[in-house]
């Protein structure tokens, strides 16, 4: 059934007694990635959980032609080359390996999550000024606003 | 064009009137858009001051800036809890997030998060007194079919003349709970009925606001009108009703309009309308006139939402106790009216006024308690049938009428030890809106309002009312007690409404006796 075990998950940002400094120097001698600018702590685990499945390789991928123009069109990704074909059915086949798996009897998941508690922020103002920066992104702004076209307005206007 | 309407109208209306007469009957379901009261936004960090300069309180995140993360505000959720527990809902032990998916320019991630499949909490039931002007009160129960907590959308100001729409942010991520609740309305009053007590709630609980002009409460009704025994028509959808008093017009409106459009031999379609307050109509919006499909999905960044079920559990930092929650909630108001009937002996419609208008109840409770012997009738009376009154003859909103407790209080002192009349006592409610500074001893002094109890100075009124009325006399010596109204009524006149009319009542049998 379901299978989640706690080492799966980023201890050292849901620990309470965590240190940042203490961490920073870590990371400077594993040479991982920098998880102090979390602000909050994640549930989302923060290294890779390796697995084991069955290699379907012998199915060979074949794609008739209209399924390819199909795909070009919805994708607007040019299938023509050789090259661009082979990376196709390669990805098809990487992805393949998740319908051999056997699924009986388990319940499905909205989230691998599912097991974890939702974690809650106290009821604090910490940020939120950031118009002028905000601002510049967009491409057209008038006196602080945002410009769009119209929107949905009454008929009879 | 209009010879044409004629034509038609005339064409119609012998179809109707052999058709034989059906019953139809009106469908109402609302969903109610409350915001949570709240410092900071239901997922960031960013503040919910209303009237915040245009687009200040926005973080990357309810930009939608990439690479940023939802984080639940803990205040919002402990809130939605109240709410449903007021309202007698089932609080679900886990609760999850979707993301509800549609275009528009005040909604920059082109999604909202809600809650679809696992709401916060279902299966709650109202019940609340159904006020109709000229019509008996009755109470009405209503089931909350959901509510579910959600991120609010940005502003669009529309702007005519240069097409295009102006988009303010400060409102994206704002925490709203949306009820759901089930098409059990048949009509307008009952809407504004129920919103009205739902508004009662929601104050006392402290959760919402609800101040409908800034927005911190919205109402949708959705309408339809059916054959009695047939299976429910197609529904519209009203939005945009913003205030107490337009639910109950939009919805009538709204209703006729459907059967109207039914007696014509037109068929309605499902679509939204808009509330046009100035016009009192509502009108079809462009948008949405295909059924939208919202691609509804679970929220991958917000792992489900846990609550302690367990009674006599405390709240920790990581789960919120369902059971501590319940100890804070107040007295709701229907508590209230079985209070005051039982405690006070009031009648019930007299309860349901006082706490519908909670300024009037503040008043009541501080009267009675420190003017114990004035009989309750004539607080309730003075209150209701004097003060109300007035505010709603001057279109006033009671909650503006700033007087102090003390300055009623007054009044009500003189009133009820016959200084002054019930006359003065509404001139006063007059002079003390207009002078809020004077004290009402001051106001009787300057406006001459001391009621006049003197037997001499009154029997000689009487004397003159007697001369003045004599046709009245007459009847009232043949017998026509009731003509005796007509006389006293003379002794008001000339008195310039100052006699004690229970002495002038008695000293008028006395002398009309002789």
């Amino acid at each position: 059934m379901l299978r989640i075990s706690a080492r799966f998950y980023c201890k050292i940002a849901t620990q309470s007694s965590f240190k940042a400094a203490e961490y920073k120097n870590k990371i400077k001698k594993d040479k991982k990635l920098n998880f102090t600018q979390l602000l909050h702590p994640t549930k989302v685990p923060q290294t890779p959980v390796p697995a084991a499945f069955s290699d379907p390789s012998e199915n060979v991928v074949e794609i008739d032609t209209k399924t390819i123009q199909l795909l070009e069109r919805l994708s607007l990704v040019d299938l023509d080359s050789d090259q661009a074909l082979a990376t196709l059915k390669s990805s098809i086949q990487f992805a393949d390996k998740i319908a051999h798996i056997d699924t009986q009897n388990v319940r499905p998941l909205y989230t691998v999550l599912e097991k974890q508690q939702l974690q809650l922020r106290n009821d604090q103002v910490t940020a939120g000024d950031s118009r002028a920066e905000l601002l510049r992104c967009a491409k057209v702004t008038d006196e602080d606003y945002y410009v769009s076209p119209p929107g949905n307005i009454p008929l009879e206007q | 064009m209009g010879s044409y309407i004629v034509v038609r109208r005339l064409a119609t209306q012998p179809k109707l009137a052999h058709a034989p007469k059906r019953k139809w009957k009106s469908v109402v379901g609302l969903e109610v858009h409350a915001q949570i009261t709240s410092a900071s936004k239901l997922f960031s960090g960013s503040g919910t001051a209303f009237g915040a300069p245009l687009n200040t309180s926005v973080t990357y995140f309810d930009a939608s800036i990439p690479g940023t993360l939802p984080v639940l505000n803990r205040k919002c959720v402990e809130s939605g809890i109240k709410t449903a527990l007021a309202l007698g809902c089932r609080v679900n032990e886990v609760s999850m997030f979707d993301r509800k998916h549609y275009f528009y320019a005040d909604l920059p991630n082109g999604y909202q998060i809600t809650q679809q499949r696992a709401a916060l909490a279902n299966d709650g039931l109202m019940t609340f007194p159904v006020i109709t002007p000229g019509k008996k009160v009755y109470y009405k129960s209503v089931n909350l079919l959901q509510l579910q907590l959600e991120q609010d959308s940005g502003k669009s100001l529309h702007d005519e003349q240069l097409k295009r729409s102006l988009v303010d942010l400060n409102r994206a991520g704002v925490p709203l709970m949306e009820l759901v609740f089930a098409p059990d309305l048949e009509t307008g009053e009952e809407a504004a009925s129920l919103v009205k007590e739902l508004v009662l709630i929601l104050r006392r609980l402290q959760t919402c606001s609800c101040k409908m002009e800034e927005g911190a409460l919205r109402v949708d009704a959705n309408i339809s009108i059916h054959e009695e025994g047939a299976p429910l028509g197609v529904r519209t959808e009203v939005k945009n009703i913003g205030s107490v008093r337009s639910i109950s017009q939009a919805i009538s409106y709204e209703i006729n309009r459907q059967l109207e459009l039914v007696a014509e031999g037109g068929v309605v379609t499902n679509e939204t309308r808009s509330w046009d307050a100035e016009h009192r109509r509502t009108v079809a919006m462009r948008d949405k006139e295909v059924l939208q499909d919202y691609r509804f999905m679970p929220e991958p960044n917000l792992p489900p939402l846990h609550v302690n079920l367990k009674p006599g559990s405390v709240s920790t930092q990581e789960l919120i106790s369902v059971a501590a929650l319940s100890k804070e909630i107040p007295e709701l108001p229907e508590h209230t009216r079985q209070r005051l009937v039982e405690h006070y002996k009031l009648n019930a419609e007299t309860a349901i006024i006082l706490v519908n208008e909670p300024v009037l109840l503040e008043h009541f409770l501080s009267i009675t308690e420190s003017l114990a012997d004035v009989p309750t009738k004539v607080v309730t009376n003075f209150l209701i049938n004097d003060l109300l009154t007035y505010c709603n003859k001057l279109n006033l909103d009671i909650e503006d009428y700033t007087t102090s407790d003390n300055a009623l209080k007054d009044v009500l002192k003189a009133l009820h030890a016959e200084q002054i009349n019930l006359q003065a006592a509404r001139q006063l409610i007059q002079l003390l809106h207009t002078n809020p500074t004077s004290s009402v001893s001051e106001l009787i002094g300057q406006h001459n309002l001391q009621q006049i109890s003197e037997l001499s100075t009154i029997e000689a009124y009487c004397q003159q009312a007697i001369a003045n009325q004599s046709k009245a006399v007459q009847q009232y010596q043949k017998g026509k007690s009731k003509a005796l109204f007509a006389i006293a009524g003379e002794v008001a006149k000339l008195s310039a409404q100052k006699a004690n009319m229970k002495i002038v009542v008695e000293c008028l049998e006395r002398l009309l006796k002789k």
